[in-house]
């Protein structure tokens, strides 16, 4: 925030998407790890695909198997690893600026189980229609349940993250009952889609999280700075004149879509949006949307990649990788905030 | 809240005995209808044969292969409500719950984990479940003891978040074991979610040998929980062991969650509803509060067992899908009014 800006940059709103040198940096660097990643991601992993089939692949001049295992298999896979790191990282940021608490992350708050319960009782019910709906309908239905917290400015924090644990644990009842009647076949399969999978991914679902993402990405990175300013509290941004409940609102609903396209492209992926977000705050105090949407992205192809190399036969779903890594960091999380100093634990964790 | 004790002491003992009778008229009254209702509804006439060998009366057979379900679903019940009423008091946190802490999530791991091993796999289930069940509540007393050491016991949220964030990890652990052992999730399916669904009588004859010395244990401990409520230097110059009585208390709970869960799945948000339940309605005295919990823990499961037979006939859902979803609503409404633990 404190840094000077470049002048060149200040065109009105448009100062936000690149308002200094670090944001520059950040968004130059961002991009070149994320090729890194999306490289390693396509080129690691079996069935393996080596970086000369890669450019042999680009030249026109591989096997039908190998074009067909970049352009139909890894890439796609790889780019719905991005998009959806990408949505779940600024979702998370989003959330978590939102409850004021590090905690209060969509896949802890229940967004994400609303969304697949939602998903898998449309499947079990209407299956004829298309089961978009059935998320749709299960994320609102979260939503509706979390506003009672926000509009309570005093004890806001804490007790919307304990009421998003109470919606999470009847989502997850109603997954499991939906679980408990399908045969043994779908019910394992859908076991693999609800730990959050980017196995058998195509275009379609390209498109599904790159929609999601043009759909609310901008509006976000346009509302950061008022985001930024109601981190420090509903009075105080009113008192700055940020039209509080609009901007809390309009935010909560496009985070909203973007945990629900991510969830609608590969499950409830665990753990990404409450982690990138606390990576991203890393050395600065503001929320940083596309940071933690960066730093998103490359979790999930991180945590995708090495499931691709793990070996045995049946291949672990990213999502129970992304649980374990996140819940420990967030356990461990936990303790550091034990030992921090008492004021600072009331006003963060 | 004064008003409310006033008119406690008021009212005496003859209310608490009141309370308590109607508490374990109703459990009873459940227990007859979970004998006799269910896919197929039976004539309360059975009753009376009850302890009759069958012979080719099917009705018999039925009745006497649900009253082992029904047992071991009261004892799971109680075990789990008393479990969760000290753990709330030992850690002052009106929301302590075994389910949302995390020790059931630990006793699924270990079983998960164990029953594949080689040298474990002939230990009972109970065996099996008791070192994750013993470590994951090891860490949330650690955490508890660190948080009211650092003043913050009034923040009792966070522990609720802790637990919820070792479940996580524990239940990924669960998900990735079951998801790359085919024979494992067929075994574990049903009792992942917490179910009733055929237990017999080797489960209760694997229940109660932990269950009653626990709560006997427990019981013992009543009037040193009594003094615990208090503040704590009060407590140590009424010449209490601190140290001891905590210990021994939150073994005993740990205890009585993992033969629970190893019998019943993970159940959770019996112990946070009965607990909760008990101290409003009854004295903050143990001697009362643990037979009140208890009552109140075997009515929550028997009721949601009810509802789960009966709702969808002839299928079955499965309790802890049942209880999940009355108990969520509860912790909802808990955590809009969420306060401190009242030890008044």
């Amino acid at each position: 925030m404190m840094a000077p800006r470049f002048p060149l940059w200040r065109l009105g709103t448009l100062t936000l998407l690149a308002p200094n040198r670090a944001a520059v940096l950040t968004a130059v660097l961002g991009t070149a790890l994320v090729m890194a990643a999306m490289l390693l991601s396509v080129t690691l992993g079996e069935p393996g695909l080596s970086l000369s089939g890669l450019v042999q692949v680009l030249g026109g001049e591989a096997s039908p198997y190998d074009h067909w295992l970049l352009w139909q298999s890894r890439l796609p896979r790889a780019l719905c690893a991005l998009g959806v790191g990408v949505a779940l990282g600024v979702s998370g940021a989003v959330f978590q600026s939102l409850s004021r608490n590090p905690l209060g992350s969509p896949d802890i708050i229940g967004v994400n189980t609303g969304a697949s319960a939602g998903t898998l009782l449309w499947l079990m019910f209407l299956p004829a229609w298309p089961m978009f709906w059935g998320g749709l309908l299960g994320a609102v239905a979260v939503l509706v349940l979390l506003l009672p917290g926000l509009e309570r400015s005093g004890r806001l924090s804490r007790n919307l993250v304990l009421m998003g644990v109470a919606i999470n644990a009847f989502a997850l009842a109603l997954v499991q009952f939906v679980l408990t009647l399908v045969q043994r076949e779908q019910a394992q399969q859908m076991l693999g889609y609800l730990s959050g999978s980017l196995a058998h991914k195509d275009w379609q679902q390209v498109a599904l999280i790159g929609m999601t993402l043009a759909m609310a990405l901008p509006g976000l990175l346009l509302l950061s700075r008022r985001l930024t300013l109601l981190t420090l509290g509903g009075e105080m941004a009113q008192g700055v004149g940020a039209g509080v409940r609009q901007t809390r609102l309009v935010a909560l609903l496009l985070a909203t879509v973007l945990a629900l396209g991510a969830v609608l492209c590969a499950g409830p992926v665990a753990f990404v949006a409450l982690v990138a977000p606390h990576l991203a705050r890393w050395g600065s105090h503001s929320p940083a949307l596309l940071r933690s949407g960066l730093i998103g992205a490359l979790l999930l192809l991180g945590a995708d990649t090495v499931t691709l190399m793990l070996p045995g036969v049946h291949r672990l779903p990213v999502g129970v990788l992304t649980a374990l890594l996140g819940g420990s960091y967030l356990a461990w999380i936990l303790f550091a905030g034990l030992f921090r100093s008492r004021s600072q634990a009331r006003a963060g964790l | 809240m004064m008003r409310t004790s006033t008119d406690r002491a008021a009212s005496g003992v003859m209310s608490t005995g009141w309370i308590l009778l109607g508490l374990l008229a109703l459990l009873l009254g459940l227990v007859v209808m979970n004998l006799l209702w269910g896919a197929r509804m039976l004539s309360p006439v059975w009753l009376m044969h009850m302890f009759e060998p069958p012979g080719d009366r099917h009705e018999l057979l039925v009745l006497q292969a649900r009253a082992p379900r029904v047992l071991a679903g009261v004892l799971a019940g109680m075990a789990l409500a008393v479990a969760g009423t000290v753990i709330q008091a030992l850690c002052r946190n009106p929301l302590a719950d075994p389910g949302l802490l995390g020790v059931n999530a630990g006793a699924s791991a270990s079983l998960v984990t164990l029953s594949l091993l080689p040298f474990a796999s002939e230990w009972g289930v109970f065996w099996q479940a008791l070192p994750g069940a013993l470590l994951a509540s090891a860490f949330v007393y650690a955490l508890s003891q660190v948080q009211s050491a650092l003043g913050q016991a009034q923040a009792p949220v966070r522990l609720i978040l802790a637990g919820a964030a070792i479940s996580a990890v524990l239940g990924a652990y669960v998900q990735a074991r079951v998801l790359l052992n085919p024979q494992l999730f067929d075994g574990f399916r049903y009792w992942m979610a917490g179910s009733l669904s055929g237990l017999g009588w080797s489960e209760v004859n694997a229940l109660w040998p932990y269950l009653v010395p626990a709560g006997l244990m427990l019981v013992l401990l009543a009037p040193g929980l009594n003094l615990l409520l208090l503040d704590r230097s009060t407590a140590v110059s009424l010449g209490m062991s601190l140290q001891r009585h905590t210990i021994l208390a939150w073994l005993s709970a740990t205890l009585l969650c993992a033969a629970a869960t190893s019998v019943v799945g993970p159940l959770a948000f019996v112990g946070l509803a009965a607990g909760h339940l008990a101290r409003a309605w009854l004295p903050m005295s143990f001697r009362v509060l643990l037979p009140g919990a208890a009552l109140a823990g075997g009515i929550l499961v028997l009721s949601a067992d009810l509802l789960a037979r009966v709702l969808l006939p002839p299928r079955e859902l499965l309790t802890g899908i049942m209880i999940a979803l009355l108990g969520a609503p509860f912790l909802y409404s808990a955590a809009r009014t969420a306060g401190e633990y009242k030890a008044s």
